[in-house]
């Protein structure tokens, strides 16, 4: 029992000895905890991340073999560039050709402090969230039982899933979900000129518009797009309105329902009816399309929409956010008051939100 | 003396193959298989099942699918000692389409220890705890949940237990049917655990695979035993709106549907390799699921 545990360890070397040689790793990577943020959700002492697991991570995310014919990757509707999200798409076509998906694909930046995962919090935890792309038919249409046969042929995988995760046979649907969490999970966006200006660092100087907006954005949005990560991570009815080329969007309701065979219909009765997570306004400005289903294309369509007077106006369901009603004697009016100004002001703020740091950083790219 | 390193490495790979090899030997001789639960069926696939619906009419159903998902196996020995078992060892995928002629549905239990044991209990599903906890511990149960009990887009994954039948009246253009998913969905739990005692000391050791013959009756997740607590379940209201009363009583029913019977207290040994090689030929996986 000792030798073989011996040996067992003179083979961990072994592994690593012989990866360093053909790929060496020019950085190291920790959970890095910005000062200014909140403390993480994500479990490090189930899954601790290393530099070596989130590289098995990242090459598994921008690896086709987790989708049908091995057409696809995750880095597909998740663009660096544009802080993971699918740039200029409203909705995404996953591994079969004109078949789309019925949600605008969100950024991947700091997963490692939300609650909630996608836009309807169908997942409490990142690890199993990958379940769903790689398994949901408008995506990438795969079975995690012949993801892992794929992995399985190839013996630099089975090299990387054995050094990361100290066990033989290490290739299950567990450690590959691990995997790409300690890749995501280390994706921290934290250095936008806004993180700049309250830690006081160099870089982070306001212009007076930008104070302005600064200001303007606190008192008119924050009471849900709140905080360092700039989302109470609540599921709100907006007044978004329905979307008619997507009937069976139902929000939140779905999750919420102790059904899994609840009808459209049924769920229209609900209270989370059309409620969606409050996003992470973290590089906004490369986010677009906006909204759940990446119906606005510009911020200043966004504004528009939240003012009480632009076109497009808000819808009113009964369960539309008593925040987004103003009464005044007995009058209701919907939305946030801004004037003209007062939009540009808040739009000029939240392109201080972009993190160029994190947009161009190497070690989420996809490795050459 | 890049040659003589290579050399050395290359020597230390040879006698790592070489262990492996051993290993692997070791390995062969095989798990012991501690004891059996064969789980008899009171139906099988195919077969039709009267049941009430909410008019309190009889219908007759054709029976598609049955399968349910056991996790947090607990020995009781004779002394009141708890033995768990872990879920990467002992959880299982007991599926009514894999039943051979007698409806029956092997478990293999093992690295149980040695010992003399009264009863056992188990869950029907997955806690929220045990989903909510190390996700190493669930290794096993992500790979049975794989074939066919999985909500990937719901916070709990887990799908506990399935059953659908098809209404044999065709006559009708609304047939009722019954669909039953059952998992910790929307607020609603639904992990109930069973405890069944055993009718005689279970004796485990190294000479032997004693088996423990259990029913399954389906009849009784519709009507119960009244006078020990149940509660009827017109079959026609579950997969209907929020979880109501029938479906509350529907996965309480679950408590009942199990009891042991005789043990086979002297069967003789077996290999969990050698009965995994003949399952695996069984075994048939199903795609998406809902
Ligand atoms: C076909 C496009 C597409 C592919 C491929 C894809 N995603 Fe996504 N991703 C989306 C969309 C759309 C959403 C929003 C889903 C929703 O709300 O229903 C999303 C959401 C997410 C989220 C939740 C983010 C949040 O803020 O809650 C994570 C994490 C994620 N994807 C990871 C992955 C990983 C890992 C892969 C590869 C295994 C992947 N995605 C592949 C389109 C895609
Ligand atoms: C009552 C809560 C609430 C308030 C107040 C609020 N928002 Fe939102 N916001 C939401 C919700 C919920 C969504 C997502 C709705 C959807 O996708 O359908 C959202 C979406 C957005 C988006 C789209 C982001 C993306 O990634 O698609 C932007 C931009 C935005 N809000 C900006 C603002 C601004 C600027 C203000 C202040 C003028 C504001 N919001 C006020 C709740 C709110």
């Amino acid at each position: 029992m000792k030798y073989s545990k011996i040996i067992y360890i003179l083979f961990i070397v072994f592994v690593s000895c012989s990866q360093n040689s053909d790929e060496y790793s020019a950085f190291e990577i920790k959970f890095h905890q910005p000062v200014n943020f909140p403390s993480p959700t994500f479990d490090l002492e189930d899954n601790p991340i290393t530099t070596e697991g989130f590289e098995l991570g990242r090459k598994l995310f921008y690896d086709n073999r987790l989708s049908l014919n091995n057409e696809i990757n995750c880095g597909e509707c998740h663009n660096q560039s544009h802080a993971f999200t699918h740039h200029g798409h409203d909705l995404s076509e996953g591994v079969h050709p004109g078949v789309f998906g019925t949600r605008n694909s969100q950024p991947i930046q700091n997963m490692a402090y939300m609650n909630d995962f996608t836009w309807d919090g169908a997942k409490d935890k990142l690890f199993d969230q990958p379940l769903i792309p790689i398994t949901e038919p408008v995506e990438m249409d795969e079975t995690m039982e012949n993801v892992l046969v794929k992995l399985k042929k190839d013996s630099e995988y089975q090299q990387r899933f054995q050094s990361v995760f100290k066990t033989e046979d290490a290739i299950t649907s567990v450690n590959l979900l691990k995997a790409l969490s300690k890749f995501m999970g280390a994706m921290v966006s934290s250095n936008s000129k806004y993180d700049k200006y309250v830690r006081g660092e160099e870089g982070g100087t306001f212009t007076e518009e930008e104070k302005k907006g600064l200001a303007l954005f606190q008192q008119k949005c924050a009471t849900c797009h709140n905080g360092t990560l700039f989302t109470n991570q609540e599921f709100i009815n907006n007044g978004i309105g329905e979307n008619p080329s997507l009937p069976n969007e139902t929000g939140r309701a779905r999750i919420s329902s102790s059904n899994p065979f609840a009808t459209v219909e049924e769920l229209k009765t609900s209270d989370d009816y059309y409620k969606f997570k409050v996003p992470s306004l973290r590089n906004v400005e490369k986010t677009y399309p906006y909204m759940h289903d990446g119906r606005m294309i510009l911020l200043s369509t966004v504004l528009d929409f939240y003012d009480t007077d632009t076109y497009p106006l808000m819808t009113k369901m009964k369960n539309l956010d008593e925040r987004l009603i103003q009464t005044n004697q007995k009058e209701e009016t919907l939305g946030i008051p801004m004037t003209e100004d007062e939009k540009v002001a808040i739009i000029t703020f939240l392109k201080t939100l972009t993190d160029y740091e994190f947009l161009n950083d190497s070690r989420f790219a996809k490795p050459e | 003396m890049k040659t003589l390193k290579s050399y050395i490495l290359g020597a230390i790979a040879a006698a790592l193959l070489i262990s492996c090899t051993k290993n692997n030997e070791s390995i062969e001789e095989g798990t012991h298989v501690s004891a059996v639960i064969k789980f008899y069926h009171s139906y099988a696939i195919g077969d039709e099942i009267t049941l009430t619906d909410s008019n309190n009419e009889s219908q007759t159903l054709t029976l598609n699918k049955f399968k349910f998902i056991i996790s947090d196996v607990m020995l009781r020995t004779t002394d009141n000692e708890q033995v768990h078992l872990p879920n990467n060892i002992a959880a299982n995928l007991i599926d009514l389409a894999n039943a051979d002629e007698t409806n029956k549905v092997r478990v293999y239990l093992t690295e149980v220890p040695f010992g003399s044991y009264k009863s056992i209990s188990f869950g029907l599903g997955v806690s929220q705890e045990v989903a909510n906890g190390s996700t190493e511990d669930q290794t096993r149960l992500m790979e049975l949940a794989e074939a066919d009990m999985q909500w990937t887009w719901n916070p709990n994954s887990y799908i506990f237990s399935k059953i659908e039948a098809t209404n044999t009246n065709t006559e009708t253009t609304t047939p009722k049917n019954l669909i039953a998913h059952v998992g910790n969905k929307g607020g609603f739990s639904s992990y109930v655990t069973i405890d069944l005692e055993f009718l005689e000391t279970l004796i485990i050791k190294q000479e032997i695979s004693p088996s423990i013959h259990t029913t399954v009756d389906i009849d009784k997740l519709f009507t119960p035993d009244e006078s020990i607590g149940g509660a009827k379940v017109p079959f026609d209201l579950l997969g209907h709106g929020e979880a109501n009363d029938a479906f509350n009583n529907f996965v309480t029913n679950y408590k009942e549907i199990f009891e042991i019977g005789h043990i086979h207290p002297n069967e003789p040994a077996i290999n969990l390799e050698d009965v995994e090689e003949n399952h695996h030929t069984e075994e048939t996986t199903t795609g998406h699921s809902h």
